[in-house]
């Protein structure tokens, strides 16, 4: 049963337009003014309200774990940003408050004006690249054939590790480095500095197959 | 008009059965029939309904005006 008020506001509103709608289609009355704001309220106001409520709880559940894990060839990225004991980048991000369950859209996401659009863009040609690609193929093949589309950028670390901080600068290797990784030449998240993010993925598979 | 006015009212009952799957189910492929479909059908909705009223007000007008004929 869902809690959030955004998603029982939109189911609410969605029950209410419902109702009008059913009560005209089963006494279908003259077209009075009053069964035109009737109306007015069952096809317009209140499915427009359904909609912006709903579409905005609806991006708000895309940035969700569960969400990105809901495809079976995410699984692993889930379930290893979910283990306590994991040691990976993503797994140690996931258990810090700022990203929680959202850690996938967290590092995932374009920043930026345009970034939420442009993630949302991308997320779509996600789901196109799974029904018609992915959808029947096992976790062992599809760790081999799915990898990320552009290199991770480092400006993502930076909206928060902004290396600017004496602490971030104090370590030798980020001060001889500092603008190689400001120009992406370096990747924060390359073997050798803190990555790669999921470790798991570029092992041999053990899984089942 | 009346047609019009009941696929109207079924178009709506469709879109948000698909919104509320989204809502209750927020998985990739809810989410985007929702977002897609579902605005569909009811954008399609609301503009059958928009030309029913209009098309109601110019046939009362026109009704109206000739009434007032001499």
């Amino acid at each position: 049963m869902p809690t959030d008020p955004l998603t029982v506001l939109s189911l609410g509103l969605a029950g209410a337009s419902a109702l009008l709608l059913v009560w005209y289609l089963l006494w279908r009355p003259a077209l009075t003014r009053a069964t035109k704001v009737v109306l007015l309220f069952g096809i317009g106001v209140l499915p427009i309200g359904t909609a912006l409520t709903g579409n905005y709880a609806g991006f708000e559940a895309t940035k969700a774990r569960h969400f990105c894990g809901s495809c079976h060839v995410m699984t692993p990225y889930k379930d290893d940003s979910e283990d306590p004991k994991s040691l990976s980048l993503a797994a140690r991000h996931a258990r810090n408050a700022l990203f929680g369950e959202e850690n996938c859209y967290a590092c995932h996401a374009d920043y930026g004006m345009f970034g939420t659009i442009k993630t949302k863009a991308g997320g779509m040609r996600h789901i196109y690249e799974y029904i018609f690609h992915y959808k029947d193929m096992s976790l062992a093949e599809a760790r081999e054939k799915i990898h990320i589309r552009k290199p991770f950028l480092n400006s993502t670390c930076m909206h928060c590790h902004s290396t600017e901080n004496p602490g971030w600068n104090a370590i030798k290797e980020h001060k001889s480095l500092i603008d190689r990784v400001r120009s992406d030449a370096v990747s924060c998240a390359s073997e050798g500095c803190h990555g790669p993010s999921h470790p798991f993925s570029k092992q041999p598979w053990t899984g089942p197959r | 008009m009346k047609t019009l006015l009941v696929i109207a009212s079924v178009l709506t009952l469709l879109a948000l059965a698909l919104m509320v799957w989204s809502l209750l189910q927020p998985t990739p492929l809810p989410v985007m029939v929702a977002m897609s479909a579902g605005q569909v059908l009811g954008t399609a909705a609301l503009g059958a309904y928009i030309y029913v009223v209009v098309k109601d007000l110019f046939r009362l007008r026109r009704e109206r005006a000739e009434q007032d004929k001499p």
